[in-house]
């Protein structure tokens, strides 16, 4: 039955050779991946400085702003609605779905590309047109759409309101576009992972993190078609100008939202799913110790995809809704976090009793279920709908996503970095230089935030351009706490430059490292680093979990899945 | 001992899992996102309708509710003639009876879209537009996305019946283009049912 | 004296079985009684159709992901048993997608 493994020596034979068609046009899953990410990073860093922008003008209102300039208020509005979409749409979901899915998915699972090569060329090419539309779209006459990351109408239906002729329609365009990209890189990640497994790759030894993404993908692919077709609306009501959102002529603005968030609160956990995958695999390898209760977290994964279909309603409590339908949503709400808890619990539990290695990778890791945790428990407040009544749209909200998505989207990637850098680039990273960056991280990012809960108790409003029109909104106190969180941000900023400098420099000039650095046991590791066209000398077979750590009995600590039992057989 | 040890290794070798058919999965998770997408439109239009002053609003135009159901038939009749075709294409030199069914499938799909699209031209000339009325909207809305994904599927029919002309069509490829069109003649039942008879 | 004794700790043991249904009566009653807070002056939410609408298809975009999974899942299972049971000829069952049509 076993198909005979194609030798090196072919694969090298078959990769591309010129410039172009190895890094530009490339349909290596491997290149892709790292397409995806470094567009990623450099988004990540136009996003960043949006909010240093928009924080100093909170922080200083009305004063120009270093290597901005004064902030109007309309700039105000494009620069926060573009750093949310940015930060979720153009950083979140391609560097932890698209760049780590399309890196990990071959390697991890033991084959030589996508099922659909071609077609994942294609994704990046339409995910990098929608970044050029969302860059265009920030400068062109009207200036870039303001109307918030979520898009509410009659706001953001027609130029009238919104003054933004050019910039809404394109932002809904990259927007749109973004959309299919990732749908085509869904579809190749689950349709890989269904029918490209190693032999013995079984449905209980595929990685954890290959398992989070395909259900991330599944749960994207679930809840993205509702709200493209409130896009398609939005978009004719933008431009022929039709009447499907606008209340002037008959619409529903509430309409959007039923669509919008359909999408949207799913969308939180096919971010969660992945940055959730990457921490058990860190943990685990730095722990020393077998993943406790892999079958559980699976189920959990499972469950909250389950359950994420069920908890967008509990965005619009303040918007009118049904009560009977409020009341349901708060109830599913609170039901998600069981599933969450408990696979936060299950990494804990991995952790008890290890021999715990603080590299960076795993200070990460740890750091995201630290802070995640803040997260999920604050959600609990707004998640029911007594509370949000008071806390809906307060500073309060801002903080505690931030607490659930920083941890996603910046600490549980700078964990998958800083673990897979070696298997990316064939180096390992200065640890000196990461540990630097990451308490550089971490501790301004608890600065930055906890202020922001305090604010949002005491009553401010998010999306406001300056608090000095509302007095009771800017005392002395909470404009202390302001300036806090915008120190810190600053802070923050400035600690990233060490991690490009590590990054950039590691890729030239760090320790040359070996097919398996850090002594793991998934199959990325049995490649070599970084890994040719064709992933695998010899295509690997899969003998056992992808766990196993300090087995009693055996001389290693690990026992790579792709080693045969040779030294059992003489025993038996 | 290490030559045994690695012999029986060899004959150890973990068997591969069953493939399953490739384009055929993916095609099915593409068409459970469009599955998802009209469900979006036929809710949008569900909410719309139950909050309007009589629907469809007075002084605009009555949909063709028989001519549509007789197209109806005509759509359904393209499925029915490549589900055949699907049947000849798996037995052993059905190549010829495949193509002669795939081609009537296609005519009859391209008849429905001509048909729909002289409705809109009537339609139009009645009054009924995209900016008439919230009723006028959702109509080309929900239509129009249908025409669109018909006028997607005929195209791949048209790959896959220029590809089977020649002889190089495989059968997943062949089975993945049918989905889709499976799909289009499916949906539009639904959307029938929601948009002209309610 | 021994009955008492085994008696008090079993109808404690009781109560505490049938706190949560307690509970969960108190919390539907609660929300049974909720009235309807009718704040967007243009959503059409105090319109009784219009709600029912909205709870419908919210029924029904819950569901329906839902419902296409299981298939997914129960297409997946049966693709697998036919490549089990496959026979040695796939050209004859016509199991080989890869084959051209002839």
């Amino acid at each position: 039955m076993s198909m005979p493994a194609p030798a090196h020596g072919a694969a090298v034979a078959h990769a591309p050779e010129s410039f172009w068609s190895r890094y530009v046009f490339s349909t290596d899953h491997k290149v892709i991946g790292l397409q995806y990410m470094f567009t990623g990073m450099a988004m990540a860093l136009i996003g960043g400085f949006m909010a240093y922008v928009f924080r100093m003008q909170l922080a200083f209102p009305g004063q120009s702003v270093p290597l901005y300039g004064l902030v109007t208020a309309r700039e105000y509005n494009a620069l926060i609605t573009n750093h949310g979409s940015i930060m979720i749409f153009w950083v979140s979901m391609p560097v932890l779905i698209a760049g780590l899915g399309n890196f990990l998915i071959p390697l991890m699972i033991g084959c030589d590309d996508m099922v659909f090569p071609r077609l994942n060329r294609l994704s990046y090419q339409i995910f990098f047109v929608s970044v050029v539309i969302i860059l265009i779209s920030l400068v062109v006459p009207g200036g870039g759409f303001g109307g918030a990351w979520t898009a509410y109408p009659p706001l953001s239906a027609s130029a009238h309101y919104n003054h933004t002729p050019w910039g809404a329609p394109l932002w809904l365009l990259a927007v749109a576009l973004e959309f299919v990209a990732f749908l085509l890189g869904g579809i190749n990640f689950t349709v890989t992972v269904m029918n490209a497994r190693a032999p013995g790759m079984t449905a209980m030894r595929i990685p954890i993190v290959v398992w989070m993404i395909v259900i991330a993908s599944l749960v994207f692919m679930g809840s993205v078609g509702p709200l493209i077709a409130g896009a398609v609306m939005l978009f004719l009501d933008q431009t022929v100008g039709t009447q499907f959102f606008d209340p002037k002529a008959g619409g529903d603005p509430l309409l959007w939202q039923h669509l919008f968030w359909f999408f949207g609160h799913p969308e939180v956990y096919v971010v969660l799913l992945p940055a959730t995958g990457v921490v058990a695999e860190v943990l685990t390898v730095f722990a020393r110790k077998k993943l406790f209760a892999y079958k559980t977290i699976l189920g959990t994964a499972i469950a909250t995809g389950i359950i994420s279909f069920f908890v967008w309603a509990h965005h619009q409590f303040v918007a009118g809704i049904d009560p009977r339908m409020a009341h349901l949503f708060t109830i599913t709400t609170l039901l998600i976090s069981i599933p969450v808890a408990e696979m936060l619990f299950a990494f804990i539990a991995t952790l008890y009793g290890g021999s715990i290695e603080f590299a960076t990778p795993m200070l990460w890791a740890l750091a995201f279920i630290a802070e995640f945790l803040i997260g999920g428990v604050t959600g609990i407040f707004l998640g029911a709908n007594a509370t949000d009544i008071y806390l809906h749209d307060t500073y309060f909200v801002v903080a505690h996503f931030h607490y659930t998505f920083f941890p996603i989207a910046i600490i549980g990637t700078f964990a998958a970095i800083t673990y897979w850098f070696p298997k990316m680039f064939g180096r390992r990273m200065s640890e000196t230089l990461g540990k630097i960056h990451f308490w550089g991280t971490v501790i301004p990012f608890n600065l930055i935030f906890i202020p922001l809960f305090l604010t949002g108790v005491a009553g401010q409003h998010r999306r406001i351009y300056s608090y000095e029109n509302f007095p009771q909104l800017s005392t002395p106190w909470l404009n202390h706490l302001a300036v806090i969180a915008t120190v810190a941000l600053i802070v923050m900023l400035a600690f990233q430059v060490v991690f490009l400098v590590n990054f950039f420099w590691s890729m030239r000039h760090g320790e040359e490292v070996g097919a398996n650095p850090w002594n793991a046991n998934t199959l990325e590791w049995a490649a070599p680093s970084p890994p040719p066209h064709g992933n695998f000398v010899t295509m690997p077979a899969v003998y056992r979990g992808p766990y196993e750590y300090g087995v009693p009995d055996r001389d290693l600590d690990y026992w790579p899945q792709h080693v045969p039992n040779q030294e059992e057989l003489p025993r038996a | 001992m290490s030559s045994s040890a690695t012999t029986i290794v060899a004959a150890t070798r973990p068997p591969s899992a069953p493939r399953i058919r490739t384009a055929v999965a993916g095609m099915l998770i593409f068409v459970g996102t469009e599955i998802m997408f009209f469900a979006g439109l036929v809710s949008a239009f569900v909410i719309a309708r139950s909050h309007a002053r009589g629907w469809p609003p007075p002084g605009q135009p009555r949909l063709p509710v028989v001519a549509t159901a007789l197209n109806t038939l005509v759509l359904l009749a393209s499925g029915a003639a490549l589900a055949s075709a699907g049947r000849a294409a798996a037995t052993v030199f059905g190549r010829r009876r495949a193509l002669r069914r795939l081609t009537g499938a296609v005519l009859l799909g391209a008849i429905f879209v001509a048909v729909q699209g002289l409705e809109w031209t009537r339609l139009l000339a009645f009054g009924l537009t995209m900016r008439s009325s919230q009723y006028g909207s959702f109509f080309y809305l929900i239509v129009g996305a249908h025409a669109a994904h018909a006028l997607a599927a005929i195209s791949t029919l048209l790959w896959a019946r220029q590809r089977l002309a020649r002889g190089d069509l495989t059968a997943d490829a062949f089975t993945a283009t049918r989905v889709f069109w499976y799909f289009v003649v499916g949906v539009w039942p639904v959307l029938y049912t929601v948009v002209y008879l309610a | 004296m021994s009955t008492d004794d085994h008696s008090r700790p079993a109808s404690r043991d009781d109560r505490r079985r049938r706190r949560p249904a307690l509970l969960a009566t108190i919390a539907l009653t609660v929300l049974g009684r909720a009235a309807p807070a009718l704040a967007c002056p243009v959503c059409f939410a105090a319109d009784e159709r219009a709600r029912a609408s909205y709870l419908d298809t919210a029924v029904l975009l819950s569901i329906l992901p839902l419902a296409l999974f299981a298939g997914l899942a129960l297409w997946l299972w049966r693709e697998l048993d036919r490549g089990r049971s496959g026979p040695a000829e796939p050209e004859v069952a016509g199991l080989s997608g890869d084959r051209t049509i002839r």
